[in-house]
C-alpha cells in the first residue's frame, strides 16, 4: 500500500517535471491550443522532446474526451470543441492559438485570445 | 450508341464499387468543419471545465510565475 502511494507520488512528480519542454515550446509559441481541444504545432517545429510530451498530452485528452462523450451522449469531437472554448480562454500572452479557420495566431498583450462565436457558455 | 452505354455502365459500377476508405494512422487530424450542436455545448461546458481542472496531466498549467500573462485569464 505504501509502496503504491510512493509510486503514485513519483509518477505525479515525474509528470510535472517531464512537461518542461512542452511549457518552453508553448511559451515560445511553437505549440498552441487549437479550437478543437487539442494541441498543435505552428510553423516553427518544437524540439523532439517537446513534441513527444505534446503528443502524450493529446492522447490523454482524446481518452478523456471519448470517455466523457460516451457518458454524456455526445461525440468525442463535440466534447473536444467544447473544451477548446475553455482552453482558448487560457491562452497566455505570447502563446499561439488556432481558431476554426486553421490560422495560427499569437496572443498579444492587452487583449485575450478570441474564442469562436459558438462558444457562448452555459 | 448502345455499345457506348454497355461500356459506360460497367465502368461506372467498377469505379463506384471500389472506393475504399481507410482511416489514416495519423495521430489527430484537424477538421475545419466545426459541426457542434449548440445544445451539446451548453450542456457539456460544466462537465468539460471539471474535466480540465481535474486532469492536470492532460491540461498542464505552467508553474506560477514562469509565463507572463498566464494569470490573465479571460
Amino acid at each position: 500500500m505504501i509502496r503504491w502511494a510512493g509510486l503514485l507520488l513519483a509518477a505525479v512528480a515525474g509528470a510535472a517535471v517531464a512537461q518542461g519542454a512542452y511549457f518552453d515550446a508553448r511559451a515560445a509559441g511553437q505549440v498552441g491550443e487549437r479550437f478543437d481541444g487539442y494541441l498543435g504545432y505552428t510553423q516553427v517545429q518544437p524540439s523532439p522532446r517537446a513534441r513527444a510530451q505534446t503528443e502524450t498530452i493529446n492522447i490523454r485528452r482524446r481518452a478523456l474526451y471519448s470517455d466523457l462523450a460516451q457518458r454524456r451522449g455526445a461525440s468525442p469531437s463535440e466534447v473536444g470543441i467544447t473544451a477548446g472554448c475553455t482552453l482558448l480562454g487560457r491562452v497566455a500572452v505570447g502563446e499561439s492559438y488556432m481558431l476554426a479557420d486553421g490560422q495560427w495566431r499569437r496572443r498579444s498583450a492587452g487583449q485575450p485570445a478570441p474564442v469562436p462565436d459558438y462558444c457562448t457558455g452555459g | 450508341m448502345r455499345r457506348l452505354i454497355l461500356i459506360a455502365v460497367p465502368l461506372g459500377a467498377a469505379l463506384t464499387g471500389c472506393v475504399n476508405v481507410r482511416t489514416p494512422e495519423k495521430p489527430i487530424e484537424i477538421n475545419l468543419n466545426v459541426a457542434i450542436r449548440q445544445e451539446v455545448l451548453v450542456r457539456m461546458q460544466r462537465d468539460v471545465d471539471t474535466l480540465i481542472n481535474q486532469n492536470p496531466e492532460a491540461f498542464p498549467q505552467p508553474p506560477a510565475g514562469t509565463t507572463p500573462g498566464a494569470t490573465r485569464q479571460r
